[in-house]
């Protein structure tokens, strides 16, 4: 069975190239030298120097909080965006909602950042909100690229649902807050739990949008990864991605049996999309 | 029973000058429909599709806005109360059943102002009224389409509407299950009482089950009566066509008087037991059934019309033959057969009399 020798040869040609440099990566940071170039046999050492680097794992937890909360942030924006774009009919306006919620998918984020950064300079010298540049200024500009990710998940999960289902429940004398607390809501989270993971890693490896709107004393993990990168790379930083790899693999594992479950109990199809970009 | 009066006092739904369009510019959907639904009363709304039975059961139901005119429930404008205030339930024809909640969820859904209790005791109640008392902890998802429906059933009849709208309830089961359905659904509406319309394209369904029909054309009610009535006494040769196979003959009218009618068909007079329709009269109609195949020897009397035997079809518990007469109009015979096939088979080419009985004829306006 020559042919089917060669596929799996291709097949593993294909793993390699998609996954030999993380395999790289995760090794070396195990090297017990500075210096990518040797093998000079296992250690734990750079994860300790990782957990020694206060200023390193300080821009983490900063990362992880912004994440969440621009993710969170951007969910419940979003949902209720795609909502309206997928149930409310023609609404005035609708075209020009459309295209704004959809922007920050096709505008260059260099443009993105630059743009929030002149709005947040601008509110803060007109009514001092948000008072100077850091964290906050950082969530907000990250939920407001990720309401349009989130809006285009939702509204593509509602636009296979037939409003039959939320008929039903308006039949059944639920008025239209508890239609959407009991039917919408319900069916739509599989896709809200894709569009806060995608909002969610959106904010986490963002470099650019955040040195824009960051300020003093508050550096995001990926802008303290760059700037370290400039003095050459350690194998601490090695050490960092593993984790990171890790625990992203942690969370799609979670995202992929929440979704299964999520199908085997309502008898629908597990949705695609979303979590595509871990 | 053909008439509404002496009803009038029980009358639960009315329906006024009822017209809907979907988007300006296009065809009305349902167009200055007037409809009376008694309390109590199984009326079926038959029609093809897009002959808006479905858009008329939707504005009922306030899923759709009419464009003109009223719907009176009890006395009461339903005009601008929105669907989940009206006391009125659908069971759509998908069924709709809630896929995150298990089937006693999905009954007690609207089940309101009730404490835990009696909630509990109303579904238990209902789901033994369809007999799926043992599923109640069961997801949709793990039920095959027969028990879907029950459970939409029960579900739609659990908070005791005024009146319950089946939306094809038997449309999407298969046609052994179809049957028994049917009769359950009959059963279920006579043991509750509660008023149903239901919708259908099946002619069969809506003669087993209604105790009225609407017959829909283009979105007004080419006749409303009873099955008896639409079948045997159609008001056009549409409602005559649509419920059930007809023999349909141009005539010419001879005679008409309060009592009956004489036409010519083929130089033949035929007398037919029903006054002419006012409009004038365009065809004469018979069904298959009421045809009499007679030997070609029989006299050629007033109702007879003489053909050839261009062939039979075997059906198993009757027999179609396909007559043409002299003219070359086809007619179709169903002949029943009782007594077995025996004999009851003729050779093609064979000359026949059709005989047609007065009270068979029926004298219709194209």
């Amino acid at each position: 069975m020559s042919g089917r020798g060669a596929l799996l040869g291709w097949l593993l040609a294909g793993y390699a190239f998609l996954y030999a440099p993380i395999a790289f990566l995760v090794a070396f940071s195990f090297n017990d030298a500075k210096l990518v170039t040797a093998w000079a046999g296992f250690s734990w050492r750079w994860y300790g120097v990782l957990f020694a680097d206060e200023a390193l794992l300080r821009a983490a937890f900063l990362s992880l909080r912004i994440a969440v909360a621009s993710a969170t942030l951007a969910t419940v924006v979003g949902t209720l965006c795609g909502v309206a774009l997928a149930r409310f009919g023609r609404f005035r306006g609708r075209g020009a909602f459309d295209a704004a919620v959809a922007a920050p998918l096709v505008l260059p984020e260099v443009i993105t950042g630059l743009s929030l950064l002149l709005l947040f300079v601008a509110m803060d010298q007109a009514f001092g909100w948000p008072a100077g540049r850091g964290a906050l200024t950082v969530t907000l500009a990250h939920a407001s690229v990720s309401v349009a990710y989130v809006a285009v998940v939702v509204r593509a999960r509602l636009a296979g649902m037939t409003p039959v289902l939320e008929e039903a429940a308006a039949d059944l004398y639920a008025p239209p807050a508890e239609v959407f607390r009991r039917v919408t809501l319900p069916l739509l989270a599989p896709a809200l739990a894709s569009g806060w993971l995608l909002a969610f890693t959106l904010s986490l490896d963002d470099v650019v949008v955040a040195s824009f709107t960051s300020g003093p004393g508050a550096s995001t993990l990926p802008m303290v990864v760059f700037s370290m990168l400039r003095l050459g790379t350690t194998p601490e930083l090695y050490a960092l991605a593993t984790l990171i790899v890790l625990a992203v693999a942690a969370i799609l594992l979670l995202g992929l049996w929440l979704q299964r479950s999520n199908a085997a109990a309502s008898g629908g199809q597990p949705i695609a999309g979303g979590a595509g970009r871990l | 029973m053909g008439t509404l009066q002496g009803r009038a006092l029980t009358a639960l739904l009315r329906v006024e000058g009822l017209t809907v369009r979907y988007g300006a510019g296009t065809g009305a959907a349902v167009s200055g429909l007037d409809l009376t639904v008694a309390a109590g009363e199984l009326f079926v709304l038959l029609g093809a599709s897009g002959s808006g039975k479905t858009t008329l059961l939707r504005a009922v139901a306030g899923f759709v806005r009419p464009d003109a005119g009223r719907i009176v429930l009890d006395g009461a404008d339903l005009s601008d109360v929105p669907p989940y205030r009206r006391p009125v339930n659908t069971m759509f024809q998908s069924y709709a059943l809630f896929p995150h909640m298990t089937v006693a969820q999905n009954v007690a859904f609207g089940l309101r102002g009730m404490d835990r209790a009696a909630r509990a005791a109303r579904v238990a109640s209902m789901l033994d009224l369809v007999s799926m008392a043992g599923f109640a902890a069961r997801r949709p998802s793990q039920l095959s389409g027969g028990q879907q429906q029950r459970v939409a059933l029960a579900r739609s009849l659990a908070p005791n509407p005024r009146l319950l709208l089946l939306d094809e309830p038997l449309s999407a089961l298969d046609r052994g299950l179809r049957e028994q359905t049917r009769e359950e659904i009959v059963a279920l509406q006579r043991r509750v009482g509660t008023a149903f319309i239901v919708v259908t394209h099946d002619q069969q369904e809506a003669l087993a089950m209604a105790s009225r029909i609407g017959v829909m054309r283009d979105g007004r009610l080419a006749q409303v009566g009873t099955p008896a009535e639409v079948y045997e006494r159609p008001a056009s040769r549409f409602v005559a066509e649509f419920l059930g196979a007809a023999n349909v003959l141009p005539a010419r009218l001879l005679e008409a008087s309060g009592q009956g009618t004489v036409t010519e068909v083929l130089g033949v007079p035929l007398r037919a037991a029903v006054p002419a329709p006012a409009e004038g009269v365009a065809v004469l109609a018979i069904r298959p059934e009421r045809v009499r195949l007679l030997p070609a020897g029989a006299a050629l009397e007033p109702n007879r019309l003489a053909g050839t035997l261009e062939g039979s079809t075997y059906e198993g518990d009757r027999l179609i033959h396909a007559v043409r007469l002299a003219d070359g109009t086809a007619m179709r015979v169903s002949a029943p057969l009782s007594d077995g096939l025996q004999g009851a088979r003729l050779p093609p080419g064979t000359g026949v009399v059709l005989e047609l009985p007065p009270e068979a004829c029926m004298v219709l306006a194209e």
